[in-house]
């Protein structure tokens, strides 16, 4: 047996072990950003615009000041010289459009914080918060985003010349000429309403500053802090090595943490006044002015030949932004990463429109530009299919990219890093009698009853190329994408690592024991996986966070690359030690044994030995090896193509609905979803994410819309109005799996478990083909029993 | 609303502690014991008791702690998650449940849960599925898609079968 081979031992990796998390979180001992206590800490709670769009004549503070435990009120202008903006990261003049944390002389969207109350206890602030009055001039709000492109509309930014604020035609292969050669085009308008993941923990953060280090230590939910660092420390003119980052227990992300603004405001009241700043969100401030999800209005086409060959398409794509850009347009490139889905059709068009209304931004939301891209490309393959007559699974089968043609270039430039789609639909003919379902439609139908079913597939790209940013400014150069980790082999023998991805309930600490358990010969239970993150303990890159479901390539590429350095290490002192052979060397339960003659040290001799030994200079040292692992990744393209992922995981998912014809309630029957995230490293955990993929956007299908009233109102402002599904709205879920390894990543699997809007798409589709027989054709990614009753209505006229 | 209100004195014992405190009439359940009394696994994430985050158990029903004040529950008995295993630290079988089936992703819902599952068996031990999820139905997860809760409470309430057989067999 050579050095570097594992003995021959159970793999954890593959296998559902427990989690470690668990333990703490049901004898309620997490620690999240509430539960823990700062001594003089000072309570932040906003003062919200109720005007969509309107004019700050002026704030009148004097009752909320005069409140006893009331510190202050603080509005822009208290901020002047200590908070630069954080500019919108499109070219020039769009770039103008600055973000604050408090708006500035103008409001533009309900809910956005115009000043802040700080007090000593949350109870006091928000009572002074009540007493804040401000003086609003009322303007019309742009709240139509078609009508916001108009030239010369009311402008919700009068300092750049338009409401479009970035816009790209992006066209790949020849579609035009694909479209001459079409038997049919299947023209569309689709719509893809706004929702939220809506974490149950929301927005949070404390910072507290020490005055004598200059230190800010920023306690909070943020997901990805490493991303923000540069835009923070610019924002407040401070070093950003300044900046101590940590986050406790993480009560969901799914995209939504990400309050930038928020973290400078804290930062600058814990300077002012030198005492701990905290804010909490609450719940109607979260749906009122986080991010929503990207709102989009399209126009598509897509060019098919009589037998359902699939052979161009084309879609204009206004993003809805809202009135403020801080990530965005980001998910309209996201789309391009996989814009052509599981098909072989090569000629595309798609042109993107970033238009502001006033309405609160959007930003990242669970499967980021991955539901968007699917909402068109999987409605428009079930209207096409209705169109011409076929069977809308079928025609999907037709159009596969086959798994000889792995790895799959795309036209836009993506590398397909392996799977078997057209097994996987075989899977799913094997897992749902198509031919009994519609037997069974055929005869309910006969007596008035109504029952759909629908499938939708989808690409998951994981994780985020820095390129991308190249697609919305060709002048930025950055590209790449890295994660850092760290194992210590302690002075007892024990195992620490530690790395720099910001867990939100995704179990990191578990797999990545079961990972570094793998290479080093031991036991999760060996292992200590830091909690958390804190950026003065734990190792990190620019890029370090959680978002993308970037963990299972990246998080997971730096920690073996740690573990196997240490490996080797353990290794090289071992043979160092008996004056072995390197190659006779192996590892096995907590020691580094000599084969021939079965001498063996204990991890906690050899840290002993290099760190109190004269070994050799290359062997001494502290028993830490840390290792950055960076994706093979370049530039993107002049013309916008690029492969701006490493793995592309994909899942198809069938829904099958049954209407009441008398209410148009839409009850969910069976939901079956086969996905494919390569090698699996917690099946457990993996099945986890995806049924709470389901849940999130069947959930929006059916149940979650951010709605906002003529006036610009939010109607969806709280759990009342904003329905996310509860235990007694869904089924249970049937989940199975294909595995295909990923061909690039390093332990072969794929960034996964977010549904890829499959859900979403299927169930719409599952309503439409129930709704056939009434002529009713779904724009919306969203429906509602009121509609289903006019859909038959309607029909019924005809 | 600047005037200062008088305190009121109040008692609850709280997993089996009793307490003694002069609190604002305003102060909400779960803010006494969050922020008085340190009990941080009692969780809130919505405000308007839609989402169960806060729940405990009020002697024997579980209660949304964020829609109700402290000076209701005076003279009553609490459970919190932090008192539902038992004094040698061994777990309630519904904790072994959502520990074995995966019934928690981040964790943050995962007290509520417990404590209105603990309340839905106290009072019915072998639900079917439709009980179980109509029993959960005031509590959002938005991790888990409560198929695991689901068969977490399960778990427990077969757990808690089987020792019932032992016990009178």
């Amino acid at each position: 047996m050579s050095a570097g081979t594992p003995t021959q031992r159970p793999r954890w990796v593959g296998t559902s072990v427990k989690r470690k998390e668990d333990l703490r979180f049901i004898t309620g001992r997490g620690e999240y950003v509430d539960d823990r206590a700062f001594t003089r800490t000072l309570h932040v709670v906003p003062v919200r615009s109720p005007h969509a769009h309107a004019r700050i004549l002026g704030i009148n503070a004097s009752a909320a000041a005069a409140l006893p435990g009331v510190i202050a009120v603080l509005s822009a202008q208290d901020f002047e010289s200590e908070i630069g903006p954080v500019p919108a990261a499109v070219p020039d003049p769009y770039c103008r459009i600055l973000n604050y944390p408090l708006a500035r002389d103008t409001v533009r969207y309900v809910g956005e914080a115009v000043a802040v109350v700080v007090a000593e206890t949350p109870y006091l602030a928000e009572d002074g918060a009540q007493l804040v009055e401000v003086d609003y001039a009322a303007l019309d709000p742009m709240l139509d985003p078609e009508a916001a492109c108009d030239a010369g509309s009311q402008r919700v930014h009068e300092s750049v010349p338009s409401n479009i604020a970035w816009r790209r035609n992006f066209v790949y292969g020849d579609p035009d000429a694909a479209f001459g050669r079409a038997d049919r085009v299947i023209t569309r308008r689709l719509h893809l309403h706004r929702f939220t993941s809506a974490p149950l923990e929301t927005r949070q953060g404390v910072v507290e500053y020490f005055a004598a280090s200059g230190v800010f230590h920023v306690f909070s939910n943020i997901q990805a802090p490493e991303r923000y660092r540069p835009r923070i420390a610019a924002s407040l003119h401070i070093d950003p090595q300044s900046l101590r980052f940590e986050a406790p227990d993480i009560g969901g992300g799914f995209g939504l943490k990400g309050h930038v603004l928020w973290l400078i405001l804290l930062c600058a009241i814990a300077r002012r006044y030198n005492r701990p700043a905290k804010w909490v969100e609450d719940r109607t401030g979260h749906l009122l002015a986080s991010h929503h999800s990207n709102e989009i209005l399209y126009d598509a086409q897509l060019a098919v030949k009589a037998d359902g060959t699939i052979l161009a398409m084309r879609a204009r794509a206004i993003h809805d932004e809202g009135a403020y850009l801080l990530r965005e347009p980001k998910g309209a490139v996201n789309q391009l990463r996989h814009a052509t889905s599981l098909y072989r059709f090569r000629d595309l068009q798609m042109e993107f429109l970033a238009v502001l209304t006033n309405k609160c931004p959007t930003g990242p939301n669970r499967s980021y530009g991955k539901v968007q891209q699917t909402m068109l490309v999987e409605r428009m393959i079930d209207e096409a299919a209705r169109e011409l007559g076929l069977d809308a699974v079928e025609m999907r089968r037709l159009n596969l990219v086959r798994p000889e043609e792995m790895p799959y270039e795309t036209p836009t430039g993506a590398m397909y890093d392996g799977g078997d789609y057209p097994a996987t639909f075989q899977q799913l003919a094997t897992l749902f009698d198509f031919a009994g379902f519609r037997e069974q439609q055929r005869a309910l139908r006969a007596r008035g009853k109504h029952i759909g079913c629908g499938i939708a597939a989808g690409i998951e790209a994981s994780p985020s190329n820095a390129a991308m940013q190249q697609l919305i400014d060709p002048a930025d150069t950055t590209y790449g994408e890295s994660e850092a980790g760290l194992v210590r082999i302690e002075r007892d023998g024990s195992v620490f690592v530690a790395l720099g991805t910001v867990p939100q309930g995704h179990g990191h600490e578990t797999v990545v024991a079961q990972i570094v358990a793998d290479e080093l010969a031991a036991t999760p239970d060996d292992v200590q996986v830091t909690s958390g993150y804190d950026s003065w303990r734990d190792p990190s890159t620019r890029y370090s966070g959680t978002n993308a479901s970037r963990f299972s390539t990246m998080g997971v590429g730096a920690v073996v690359g740690a573990a196997r350095a240490m490996r080797e290490r353990l290794i090289r002192i071992g043979a160092h030690l008996c004056g072995g052979l390197h190659e006779d060397m192996t590892l096995g339960d907590g020691y580094v044994v000599h084969a021939p003659s079965g001498e063996r040290f204990s991890f906690a001799a050899l840290a002993d030995s290099a760190t109190n030994e004269r070994l050799s200079p290359e062997l001494n040292g502290a028993l830490e090896q840390r290792y950055v692992y960076e994706a093979p990744f370049g530039p993107a393209s002049s013309d916008g193509r690029g492969n701006f992922s490493l793995t592309y995981a994909y899942s198809v998912t069938l829904v099958t609905v049954e209407i009441d014809a008398e209410t148009g309630r839409i009850k969910l029957q069976r939901i079956i979803c086969i996905d494919d995230c390569g090698k699996r490293m917690n099946p457990m955990i993996i099945d986890g994410m995806v049924h709470g993929a389901i849940a999130h956007q069947v959930g929006a299908a059916l149940f979650e819309r951010i709605h906002y009233d003529a006036a610009g109102q939010l109607t969806t402002a709280t759990f009342k109005d904003y329905l996310t599904p509860t235990a007694a709205d869904l089924p249970s879920y049937e989940v199975h799996h294909a595995e295909t390894p990923s061909l690039f990543s390093v332990l072969g699997a794929k960034g996964g478990g977010e549904g890829a809007g499959t859900p979403l798409v299927a169930t719409l589709n599952a309503v439409a083909d129930a709704l056939a027989p009434f002529g009713a054709t779904l724009i919306e990614g969203h429906v509602t029993p009121a509609e289903v009753r006019d859909f038959m209505r309607r029909g019924l006229q005809k | 609303m600047s005037e200062p209100v008088a305190k009121v004195a109040i008692r609850v014992v709280v997993n089996g502690v009793a307490h003694e405190h002069s609190v604002e009439p305003r102060l909400l359940l779960v803010d006494l014991l969050r922020e008085v009394l340190r009990l941080t696994g009692t969780h809130v994430g919505c405000d308007t008791s839609s989402c169960g985050a806060c729940t405990v158990l009020l002697g024997e029903r579980c209660i949304k702690s964020c829609t109700m004040f402290a000076v209701q529950a005076d003279g009553q008995t609490i459970t919190t998650v932090e008192g539902l295993a038992a004094a040698d630290g061994t777990l309630h079988p519904l904790q072994r449940g959502f520990h074995e089936e995966h019934g928690l992703q981040c964790g943050y819902c995962t007290p509520g849960m417990l404590m209105a599952a603990v309340d839905l068996i106290n009072h019915n031990p072998q639900p079917d599925e439709r009980a179980i999820r109509r029993a959960i139905a005031g509590n959002i997860c938005r991790c888990t898609g409560y198929h695991n809760i689901v068969k977490a409470i399960q778990f427990a309430c077969a757990e808690l079968a089987r020792t019932k057989t032992r016990d009178t067999s």
